[in-house]
Protein backbone atom coordinates (compact mmCIF):
# COMPACT_ATOMS: atom_id res chain seq x y z
CA UNK A 1 0.00 0.00 0.00
CA UNK A 2 0.84 3.35 -0.62
CA UNK A 3 2.57 5.13 2.37
CA UNK A 4 1.45 8.86 2.90
CA UNK A 5 4.23 11.14 2.56
CA UNK A 6 5.18 14.30 4.12
CA UNK A 7 7.35 16.92 2.38
CA UNK A 8 8.98 19.71 3.93
CA UNK A 9 8.44 23.18 1.65
CA UNK A 10 11.80 25.43 1.14
CA UNK A 11 10.86 28.67 -0.54
CA UNK A 12 13.88 29.71 -1.87
CA UNK A 13 15.13 33.34 -2.91
CA UNK A 14 18.49 33.93 -4.33
CA UNK A 15 19.85 31.06 -3.15
CA UNK A 16 18.96 31.13 0.83
CA UNK A 17 15.77 29.95 2.22
CA UNK A 18 13.43 32.57 3.23
CA UNK A 19 10.20 32.17 4.63
CA UNK A 20 9.58 30.62 8.80
CA UNK A 21 13.06 30.95 9.69
CA UNK A 22 14.38 32.24 13.08
CA UNK A 23 17.66 33.96 12.47
CA UNK A 24 19.11 32.07 15.41
CA UNK A 25 22.67 33.10 13.83
CA UNK A 26 23.16 33.81 10.41
CA UNK A 27 25.56 30.98 9.52
CA UNK A 28 23.96 27.91 7.63
CA UNK A 29 20.56 28.73 9.06
CA UNK A 30 18.81 29.30 5.55
CA UNK A 31 21.11 27.19 3.23
CA UNK A 32 18.75 24.99 1.02
CA UNK A 33 20.98 21.94 0.90
CA UNK A 34 22.05 22.28 4.68
CA UNK A 35 18.57 22.81 5.31
CA UNK A 36 17.57 19.57 2.48
CA UNK A 37 19.32 17.41 4.05
CA UNK A 38 18.60 17.96 7.20
CA UNK A 39 14.68 17.29 6.74
CA UNK A 40 16.08 13.89 4.29
CA UNK A 41 17.65 12.49 7.59
CA UNK A 42 14.98 12.96 9.45
CA UNK A 43 12.87 10.85 7.21
CA UNK A 44 11.50 13.46 5.09
CA UNK A 45 10.31 11.51 1.92
CA UNK A 46 10.57 14.34 -0.58
CA UNK A 47 11.78 17.95 -0.42
CA UNK A 48 9.63 20.79 -2.13
CA UNK A 49 11.76 23.62 -3.47
CA UNK A 50 9.82 26.49 -4.54
CA UNK A 51 11.77 29.60 -6.00
CA UNK A 52 10.46 32.68 -5.65
CA UNK A 53 13.79 34.96 -6.96
CA UNK A 54 12.68 37.35 -9.39
CA UNK A 55 15.80 38.80 -10.65
CA UNK A 56 17.54 38.20 -13.87
CA UNK A 57 20.23 35.96 -12.23
CA UNK A 58 17.02 34.10 -10.96
CA UNK A 59 17.64 31.39 -13.70
CA UNK A 60 21.70 30.86 -12.88
CA UNK A 61 21.02 30.68 -9.02
CA UNK A 62 18.45 28.33 -8.68
CA UNK A 63 19.99 25.86 -11.24
CA UNK A 64 23.16 26.06 -8.71
CA UNK A 65 20.57 25.50 -5.41
CA UNK A 66 19.07 22.58 -7.68
CA UNK A 67 22.61 21.03 -8.05
CA UNK A 68 23.26 21.78 -4.42
CA UNK A 69 20.29 20.29 -3.13
CA UNK A 70 20.65 17.04 -5.38
CA UNK A 71 23.98 16.39 -4.57
CA UNK A 72 22.89 16.23 -0.86
CA UNK A 73 19.79 14.29 -0.74
CA UNK A 74 18.97 10.76 -1.90
CA UNK A 75 14.94 11.61 -2.02
CA UNK A 76 12.79 12.75 -4.91
CA UNK A 77 13.18 16.46 -5.43
CA UNK A 78 10.05 18.72 -6.80
CA UNK A 79 10.96 21.96 -8.31
CA UNK A 80 8.52 25.01 -8.64
CA UNK A 81 9.30 28.51 -10.01
CA UNK A 82 10.35 30.03 -12.86
CA UNK A 83 8.98 26.53 -15.13
CA UNK A 84 7.77 28.85 -18.07
CA UNK A 85 8.62 26.22 -20.74
CA UNK A 86 10.33 23.39 -22.40
CA UNK A 87 13.38 24.55 -22.16
CA UNK A 88 13.30 25.78 -18.41
CA UNK A 89 11.48 22.83 -17.61
CA UNK A 90 14.45 20.14 -18.92
CA UNK A 91 17.16 22.71 -17.18
CA UNK A 92 15.65 22.21 -13.65
CA UNK A 93 15.18 18.10 -14.36
CA UNK A 94 18.48 18.14 -15.85
CA UNK A 95 19.70 19.66 -12.90
CA UNK A 96 18.37 16.94 -10.31
CA UNK A 97 15.00 17.81 -10.01
CA UNK A 98 12.39 14.64 -10.05
CA UNK A 99 9.57 16.68 -10.88
CA UNK A 100 8.80 20.28 -11.51
CA UNK A 101 5.89 22.17 -10.25
CA UNK A 102 3.56 24.41 -12.45
CA UNK A 103 1.66 27.19 -11.69
CA UNK A 104 1.00 30.65 -13.67
CA UNK A 105 2.40 29.25 -16.41
CA UNK A 106 -0.09 26.65 -16.84
CA UNK A 107 -3.20 28.53 -16.24
CA UNK A 108 -1.64 30.98 -19.10
CA UNK A 109 -0.61 28.21 -20.87
CA UNK A 110 -2.49 24.99 -20.51
CA UNK A 111 -0.74 23.40 -23.54
CA UNK A 112 2.02 23.41 -21.42
CA UNK A 113 1.18 21.02 -19.46
CA UNK A 114 0.57 17.92 -22.02
CA UNK A 115 3.82 18.99 -24.04
CA UNK A 116 5.35 18.74 -20.77
CA UNK A 117 3.80 15.55 -19.57
CA UNK A 118 4.81 14.28 -22.99
CA UNK A 119 8.33 15.16 -23.00
CA UNK A 120 9.10 13.95 -19.28
CA UNK A 121 6.08 11.50 -18.28
CA UNK A 122 3.37 12.32 -16.25
CA UNK A 123 4.95 11.43 -13.31
CA UNK A 124 7.51 14.55 -13.65
CA UNK A 125 4.46 17.09 -13.88
CA UNK A 126 3.11 18.91 -10.86
CA UNK A 127 0.79 21.54 -11.14
CA UNK A 128 0.42 24.06 -7.94
CA UNK A 129 -2.76 25.30 -7.55
CA UNK A 130 -3.19 28.03 -5.20
CA UNK A 131 -7.17 28.24 -4.12
CA UNK A 132 -8.61 31.22 -2.49
CA UNK A 133 -11.67 30.60 -1.23
CA UNK A 134 -14.68 32.78 -2.97
CA UNK A 135 -18.23 31.77 -1.16
CA UNK A 136 -18.69 28.13 -1.67
CA UNK A 137 -16.12 27.38 -3.44
CA UNK A 138 -12.45 28.10 -4.16
CA UNK A 139 -10.82 30.26 -6.74
CA UNK A 140 -7.52 29.69 -8.52
CA UNK A 141 -5.24 32.41 -7.85
CA UNK A 142 -1.78 32.87 -10.28
CA UNK A 143 1.27 35.21 -9.48
CA UNK A 144 2.02 34.13 -5.99
CA UNK A 145 -1.62 35.12 -4.97
CA UNK A 146 -1.46 38.11 -6.48
CA UNK A 147 -4.09 37.75 -9.20
CA UNK A 148 -7.45 35.97 -8.86
CA UNK A 149 -8.89 34.49 -11.73
CA UNK A 150 -12.50 32.96 -12.73
CA UNK A 151 -10.81 29.47 -12.67
CA UNK A 152 -12.61 27.05 -10.33
CA UNK A 153 -10.04 25.01 -7.98
CA UNK A 154 -11.29 21.51 -8.47
CA UNK A 155 -12.88 22.41 -12.47
CA UNK A 156 -8.77 23.31 -12.76
CA UNK A 157 -7.89 20.56 -11.05
CA UNK A 158 -9.58 17.93 -13.05
CA UNK A 159 -8.41 20.02 -16.56
CA UNK A 160 -4.87 19.82 -15.47
CA UNK A 161 -4.94 15.72 -14.96
CA UNK A 162 -7.29 15.78 -18.41
CA UNK A 163 -4.13 17.41 -20.03
CA UNK A 164 -1.36 15.13 -18.76
CA UNK A 165 -0.45 16.40 -15.29
CA UNK A 166 0.44 13.28 -12.91
CA UNK A 167 -0.02 15.02 -9.57
CA UNK A 168 -1.92 18.14 -7.88
CA UNK A 169 -0.22 20.21 -4.89
CA UNK A 170 -3.25 22.10 -3.31
CA UNK A 171 -2.48 25.45 -1.20
CA UNK A 172 -5.47 26.64 0.49
CA UNK A 173 -3.74 30.42 0.39
CA UNK A 174 -5.97 31.76 3.31
CA UNK A 175 -4.71 29.26 5.29
CA UNK A 176 -1.11 29.87 4.01
CA UNK A 177 0.97 30.67 7.57
CA UNK A 178 -1.92 30.57 9.17
CA UNK A 179 -1.39 27.28 11.36
CA UNK A 180 -4.99 27.16 11.83
CA UNK A 181 -5.02 23.68 10.07
CA UNK A 182 -5.51 22.81 6.23
CA UNK A 183 -8.54 24.06 4.46
CA UNK A 184 -10.12 20.09 4.89
CA UNK A 185 -13.10 20.57 2.81
CA UNK A 186 -11.07 21.58 -0.37
CA UNK A 187 -8.63 18.55 -0.08
CA UNK A 188 -11.53 16.37 0.23
CA UNK A 189 -13.31 18.06 -3.10
CA UNK A 190 -10.48 17.90 -4.96
CA UNK A 191 -9.09 14.64 -4.29
CA UNK A 192 -11.82 12.73 -4.68
CA UNK A 193 -12.18 14.63 -7.82
CA UNK A 194 -9.06 13.62 -9.41
CA UNK A 195 -7.17 10.00 -10.15
CA UNK A 196 -3.99 11.76 -9.78
CA UNK A 197 -2.43 12.23 -5.97
CA UNK A 198 -2.88 15.56 -4.19
CA UNK A 199 -0.78 16.89 -2.05
CA UNK A 200 -2.13 19.08 0.76
CA UNK A 201 -0.81 22.55 1.76
CA UNK A 202 -1.48 25.49 3.90
CA UNK A 203 -2.00 25.62 7.35
CA UNK A 204 -0.41 22.97 9.35
CA UNK A 205 0.88 23.42 12.50
CA UNK A 206 0.89 19.98 13.98
CA UNK A 207 0.69 16.45 13.19
CA UNK A 208 -3.21 16.24 14.23
CA UNK A 209 -3.71 18.72 11.38
CA UNK A 210 -1.53 16.54 8.89
CA UNK A 211 -3.80 13.22 9.89
CA UNK A 212 -7.06 15.44 9.20
CA UNK A 213 -5.53 16.58 5.40
CA UNK A 214 -5.16 12.99 4.91
CA UNK A 215 -8.53 11.57 6.30
CA UNK A 216 -10.00 14.22 3.98
CA UNK A 217 -8.51 12.10 0.53
CA UNK A 218 -4.53 14.03 0.69
CA UNK A 219 -1.80 11.67 -0.25
CA UNK A 220 0.74 13.94 0.96
CA UNK A 221 1.13 17.13 2.99
CA UNK A 222 3.12 19.20 2.86
CA UNK A 223 4.74 21.51 5.59
CA UNK A 224 7.52 24.29 6.02
CA UNK A 225 7.43 26.81 8.64
CA UNK A 226 7.21 24.62 11.63
CA UNK A 227 9.83 22.41 10.43
CA UNK A 228 12.20 25.56 9.49
CA UNK A 229 11.06 26.50 13.00
CA UNK A 230 12.47 23.98 14.61
CA UNK A 231 9.14 23.37 16.90
CA UNK A 232 8.76 19.88 15.71
CA UNK A 233 10.99 17.55 13.03
CA UNK A 234 9.56 15.33 10.29
CA UNK A 235 10.69 11.91 12.48
CA UNK A 236 8.39 12.87 15.29
CA UNK A 237 5.58 14.15 12.72
CA UNK A 238 5.83 10.45 11.18
CA UNK A 239 5.77 8.86 14.54
CA UNK A 240 2.46 10.67 15.37
CA UNK A 241 0.91 10.13 12.53
CA UNK A 242 1.90 6.48 12.45
CA UNK A 243 0.22 6.13 16.41
CA UNK A 244 -2.98 8.05 14.19
CA UNK A 245 -3.14 5.14 11.94
CA UNK A 246 -1.79 6.02 9.01
CA UNK A 247 0.98 4.15 7.00
CA UNK A 248 4.15 6.03 6.65
CA UNK A 249 7.97 5.07 5.62
CA UNK A 250 10.27 4.25 8.29
CA UNK B 1 11.62 2.87 -27.77
CA UNK B 2 11.95 4.33 -31.12
CA UNK B 3 14.68 5.86 -30.20
CA UNK B 4 16.85 2.67 -29.18
CA UNK B 5 15.96 1.18 -32.12
CA UNK B 6 17.22 3.82 -34.05
CA UNK B 7 20.77 3.43 -32.37
CA UNK B 8 20.59 -0.13 -32.10
CA UNK B 9 20.79 0.06 -28.30
CA UNK B 10 17.82 -2.30 -28.13
CA UNK B 11 19.57 -5.29 -29.52
CA UNK B 12 22.79 -4.31 -27.66
CA UNK B 13 20.39 -4.00 -24.20
CA UNK B 14 18.44 -7.64 -25.12
CA UNK B 15 22.08 -9.78 -25.82
CA UNK B 16 24.01 -8.16 -22.95
CA UNK B 17 20.54 -9.30 -20.43
CA UNK B 18 21.04 -13.00 -22.46
CA UNK B 19 24.64 -12.65 -21.60
CA UNK B 20 23.68 -11.69 -17.85
CA UNK B 21 26.61 -8.87 -18.57
CA UNK B 22 25.80 -6.40 -15.00
CA UNK B 23 22.84 -4.28 -15.93
CA UNK B 24 21.04 -2.13 -14.11
CA UNK B 25 17.07 -0.88 -15.27
CA UNK B 26 15.07 1.40 -13.22
CA UNK B 27 11.92 2.48 -13.93
CA UNK B 28 11.00 3.09 -17.29
CA UNK B 29 14.29 1.66 -18.12
CA UNK B 30 12.41 -1.97 -16.92
CA UNK B 31 9.53 -1.51 -18.59
CA UNK B 32 11.86 -1.26 -22.00
CA UNK B 33 12.91 -4.13 -21.52
CA UNK B 34 9.41 -6.26 -21.12
CA UNK B 35 7.72 -7.17 -24.38
CA UNK B 36 5.08 -4.43 -24.85
CA UNK B 37 3.19 -1.99 -22.71
CA UNK B 38 -0.03 -0.26 -23.03
CA UNK B 39 1.69 3.10 -22.75
CA UNK B 40 2.78 2.70 -26.58
CA UNK B 41 0.28 0.15 -28.17
CA UNK B 42 2.03 -2.24 -31.23
CA UNK B 43 5.66 -1.17 -30.19
CA UNK B 44 7.71 -3.86 -28.92
CA UNK B 45 9.65 -3.65 -26.27
CA UNK B 46 13.87 -4.90 -25.88
CA UNK B 47 11.99 -8.26 -24.86
CA UNK B 48 14.90 -9.32 -22.50
CA UNK B 49 12.51 -10.84 -20.82
CA UNK B 50 9.00 -11.85 -21.98
CA UNK B 51 6.23 -9.63 -19.97
CA UNK B 52 3.35 -7.00 -21.08
CA UNK B 53 3.11 -3.41 -18.45
CA UNK B 54 -0.62 -2.54 -18.50
CA UNK B 55 -2.40 0.64 -16.84
CA UNK B 56 -3.66 0.40 -12.90
CA UNK B 57 -7.10 -0.18 -13.11
CA UNK B 58 -9.25 0.35 -10.18
CA UNK B 59 -9.89 2.95 -8.24
CA UNK B 60 -5.95 3.02 -7.01
CA UNK B 61 -4.33 6.64 -7.52
CA UNK B 62 -2.55 7.10 -11.16
CA UNK B 63 0.23 7.95 -12.16
CA UNK B 64 1.51 5.80 -8.61
CA UNK B 65 3.68 8.42 -6.50
CA UNK B 66 5.28 7.50 -3.46
CA UNK B 67 6.89 5.29 -1.45
CA UNK B 68 5.43 1.47 -0.73
CA UNK B 69 6.52 -1.72 0.39
CA UNK B 70 8.74 -3.79 -1.62
CA UNK B 71 8.87 -7.33 -0.38
CA UNK B 72 11.56 -10.44 -2.71
CA UNK B 73 11.19 -13.92 -2.78
CA UNK B 74 14.24 -15.25 -0.46
CA UNK B 75 16.10 -16.36 -3.64
CA UNK B 76 17.00 -12.71 -4.50
CA UNK B 77 20.64 -11.32 -3.66
CA UNK B 78 20.56 -7.45 -4.42
CA UNK B 79 16.26 -6.83 -4.22
CA UNK B 80 15.64 -6.59 -1.09
CA UNK B 81 13.03 -5.91 1.46
CA UNK B 82 11.83 -2.31 2.15
CA UNK B 83 10.26 1.14 1.49
CA UNK B 84 11.16 2.02 -2.27
CA UNK B 85 9.91 5.43 -4.34
CA UNK B 86 7.67 4.77 -6.76
CA UNK B 87 6.49 7.03 -9.58
CA UNK B 88 4.77 4.71 -12.46
CA UNK B 89 1.33 4.09 -14.25
CA UNK B 90 1.98 0.93 -15.65
CA UNK B 91 3.01 -2.30 -14.60
CA UNK B 92 4.15 -6.03 -14.57
CA UNK B 93 1.97 -8.34 -12.88
CA UNK B 94 4.10 -11.95 -13.73
CA UNK B 95 6.83 -12.66 -13.05
CA UNK B 96 8.59 -13.91 -16.45
CA UNK B 97 10.27 -17.77 -16.05
CA UNK B 98 13.66 -17.75 -15.15
CA UNK B 99 13.78 -14.67 -12.50
CA UNK B 100 13.66 -13.81 -9.19
CA UNK B 101 11.11 -10.98 -8.11
CA UNK B 102 10.60 -8.48 -5.55
CA UNK B 103 6.63 -7.27 -5.10
CA UNK B 104 4.21 -4.29 -4.53
CA UNK B 105 0.71 -3.80 -3.89
CA UNK B 106 -1.08 -1.24 -5.98
CA UNK B 107 -4.65 -1.77 -7.49
CA UNK B 108 -3.39 -5.81 -6.68
CA UNK B 109 0.11 -7.02 -6.45
CA UNK B 110 2.80 -6.19 -8.83
CA UNK B 111 5.97 -6.69 -9.79
CA UNK B 112 8.62 -4.33 -8.14
CA UNK B 113 11.43 -5.42 -9.33
CA UNK B 114 13.82 -8.48 -11.02
CA UNK B 115 16.98 -10.21 -10.88
CA UNK B 116 19.09 -12.54 -12.74
CA UNK B 117 22.38 -12.85 -12.03
CA UNK B 118 23.72 -9.20 -11.99
CA UNK B 119 20.87 -8.36 -14.42
CA UNK B 120 18.46 -6.07 -12.11
CA UNK B 121 15.17 -4.50 -12.98
CA UNK B 122 13.11 -2.30 -10.48
CA UNK B 123 9.86 -0.65 -11.11
CA UNK B 124 11.06 1.65 -7.84
CA UNK B 125 13.64 4.23 -8.39
CA UNK B 126 16.81 3.20 -5.60
CA UNK B 127 18.44 6.44 -6.88
CA UNK B 128 15.66 8.30 -5.04
CA UNK B 129 14.88 5.36 -2.13
CA UNK B 130 17.29 6.77 0.73
CA UNK B 131 19.28 4.58 2.34
CA UNK B 132 17.13 1.20 1.34
CA UNK B 133 17.54 2.00 -2.27
CA UNK B 134 21.63 3.39 -1.94
CA UNK B 135 21.99 -0.25 -0.55
CA UNK B 136 20.38 -1.79 -3.46
CA UNK B 137 22.91 0.07 -5.78
CA UNK B 138 25.42 -0.97 -3.71
CA UNK B 139 25.15 -4.81 -3.77
CA UNK B 140 24.36 -4.54 -7.30
CA UNK B 141 27.75 -2.74 -7.99
CA UNK B 142 29.27 -5.39 -6.20
CA UNK B 143 28.00 -8.17 -8.56
CA UNK B 144 28.78 -6.00 -11.24
CA UNK B 145 32.47 -5.98 -10.29
CA UNK B 146 32.56 -9.68 -9.62
CA UNK B 147 30.94 -10.71 -12.93
CA UNK B 148 33.22 -8.50 -14.91
CA UNK B 149 36.29 -9.74 -12.96
CA UNK B 150 34.76 -13.66 -14.05
CA UNK B 151 34.63 -12.26 -18.01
Amino acid sequence: MLKKRVIPCLDVKDGRVVKGVRFQGLRDAGDPAERAASYADHGADEILLLDVSATIEARRTRLETVAAVRERIAIPLVVGGGVRDEESARALLETGADKVALNSAAVADPSLVTRLARLFGAQAVLIAIDAARAGTSWRVLVRSGTVTTELDATDWAIECERLGAGEVLLTAWDRDGTRSGYELELIARVSSAVRVPVIASGGAANAHHMIEALRAGADAVLAASIFHDGETTVDAVKQELRLGGMEVRT
Amino acid sequence: MEALVERGVDSVLRERVALGRPTLAICLGMQLLGTDSEESPGVRGVAAFSGSFARYRGTVRVPHIGWNRVETSPNTRILASGDGYFANSFRLEGVPAGWDAAWSEHDGAFVAGLERGAVVATQFHPELSGEFGAALIERWTLAARREVRAC
